[in-house]
């Protein structure tokens, strides 16, 4: 069944039409929380609340923009609400919770740790949870994700020059990060 | 061009946004300077890394049935919602007739419903009025009478404990029971049954726990009271 039926049908309410709509983007909408939260526990629960907020509103989408890109916008506005409320929740900063040597990838054992190097792989999530949140949105989007800035713009309500200033900017702040750790990727100059 | 215009043009050539004379420029300087050309690599490797850092990325299976599951809590939450509104107006309804029933002094006939048998299903039989407590002793069973069909699933996942646990949930989820367990060569067989009107909703919250559907499986009759069926928990 195509992409629109399946909207058509989970938007009436079929349950068996949403989940398999929105199984074929799980691992895109997972990888983006986990990009924004830069944990596995994190990225479960961002999960689960982007995938209920789009059963409930996606009897409201009207096609005004790609499915993917409304996914796209409920997963990052959910992260960065859930990442505002952790903040909030919490005195001790995230800041302070990774000088004070935790890791934000060491909670679950995964394929993708086996794949790549443990250290490496902590330490580049580490660095990315570290950029501010805006930076860290079109980061993820415009270099994990590969999308356009036209679409990040979309995705982030943002027009297009702010967006590669914040990418560009963003993309500064980890280029010092991984030079002052190049030792991690065995590349001399990174 | 000097060092300064080359970082200003730094993330538009990796997003390859220069024009021909531009990116001529850019790697020309990148030639000659040593400094620029160190920082021109760091930035490449950078934009490669991120770009595969989802490569060999999994949804871990405890994430894939979280959303699954919340998805289904609130889809029940709705119905029941249709159902509280639906009684609501059922009992608008017979308030208004008893009270007319009342007033004319007759008495309502109750209808004449005859309760429908149950029917299990095991393997290749079926068996009505039977009770799912050995399986194997059904094998042999058959009635071509009976209108609902055999179903199984195998689920496939790293974890076949973690496997077992969600398909637990999702059995009570639906109303159903755990009505056998066994361990074979192909992994942890489970035979469940779940009242009928809650089949394809099982099957479908099942098929996402990593299952290789039966691609010749038989529909099932919507009508059956209840149906019988066999998960395979298999490990990768």
């Amino acid at each position: 069944m195509n992409e629109e039926k399946l909207i058509d049908r989970a938007a009436r309410g079929d349950a068996a039409a949403f989940n398999e709509l929105l199984g074929a983007y799980e691992k895109k909408m997972y990888a983006v929380c986990l990009r924004m939260s830069g944990n596995h526990e994190d990225a479960q629960d961002c999960l689960q609340e982007t995938m209920l907020r789009v059963y409930r509103a996606i009897s409201g989408f009207k096609g005004q923009s790609t499915f993917s890109t409304w996914l796209y916008r409920v997963a990052m506005n959910t992260c960065l609400d859930e990442l505002r409320k952790k903040r909030n929740r919490t005195s001790t900063s995230l800041d302070g919770l990774l000088e004070a040597g935790w890791s934000p990838s060491d909670e679950f054992d995964t394929p993708e740790r086996h794949a790549l190097n443990r250290e490496k792989s902590a330490e580049i999530r580490r660095v990315i949870a570290e950029l501010p949140e805006d930076m860290r949105a079109a980061v993820v989007l415009r270099d994990i994700e590969g999308m356009s800035y036209e679409e990040i713009a979309r995705v982030l309500d943002i027009n297009v020059g702010t967006i590669k200033s914040r990418i560009s900017r963003g993309r500064e702040k980890l280029r010092e990060k991984f030079q002052s750790k190049a030792e991690l990727f065995d590349r001399p100059d990174v | 061009m000097n060092c300064s215009e080359f970082q200003k043009l730094l993330d538009a050539y990796i997003d390859g946004e220069l024009d021909g004379v531009q990116r001529a420029e850019f790697e020309a300087h990148a030639a000659k300077c040593d400094s620029c050309a160190q920082a021109l690599r760091a930035a490449e490797q950078l934009r490669d890394f991120l770009a595969h850092m989802n490569d060999e990325l999994a949804v871990p299976l405890p994430a894939q049935a979280a959303w699954r599951k919340a998805v289904r809590a609130e889809a029940r939450k709705r119905r029941m919602k249709r159902v509280y509104a639906a009684c609501g107006a059922v009992a608008a309804v017979c308030a208004v007739t008893i009270g007319t029933v009342a007033m004319l002094g007759s008495n309502p006939v109750a209808p004449n419903a005859e309760p429908r048998s149950v029917a299990y299903v095991e393997a290749d039989g079926i068996s009505d009025e039977a009770v799912l407590e050995d399986p194997v002793a059904m094998l042999g069973a058959s009635d071509e009478s009976a209108a609902i069909a055999y179903v199984d699933r195998t689920v496939v996942s790293e974890d076949a404990a973690a496997a077992r646990g969600y398909l637990l949930d999702i059995v009570a989820e639906y109303g159903g029971t755990v009505a056998y367990e066994a361990e074979t060569d192909e992994g942890a067989r489970v035979y469940v049954q779940i009242p009928g009107e809650n089949v394809a909703d099982f099957l479908s919250a099942v098929d996402h726990l990593g299952v290789e559907p039966e691609e010749d499986a038989p529909a099932v009759d919507a009508a059956a009271q209840t149906v019988g069926i066999c998960v395979i928990l298999a490990e990768i």
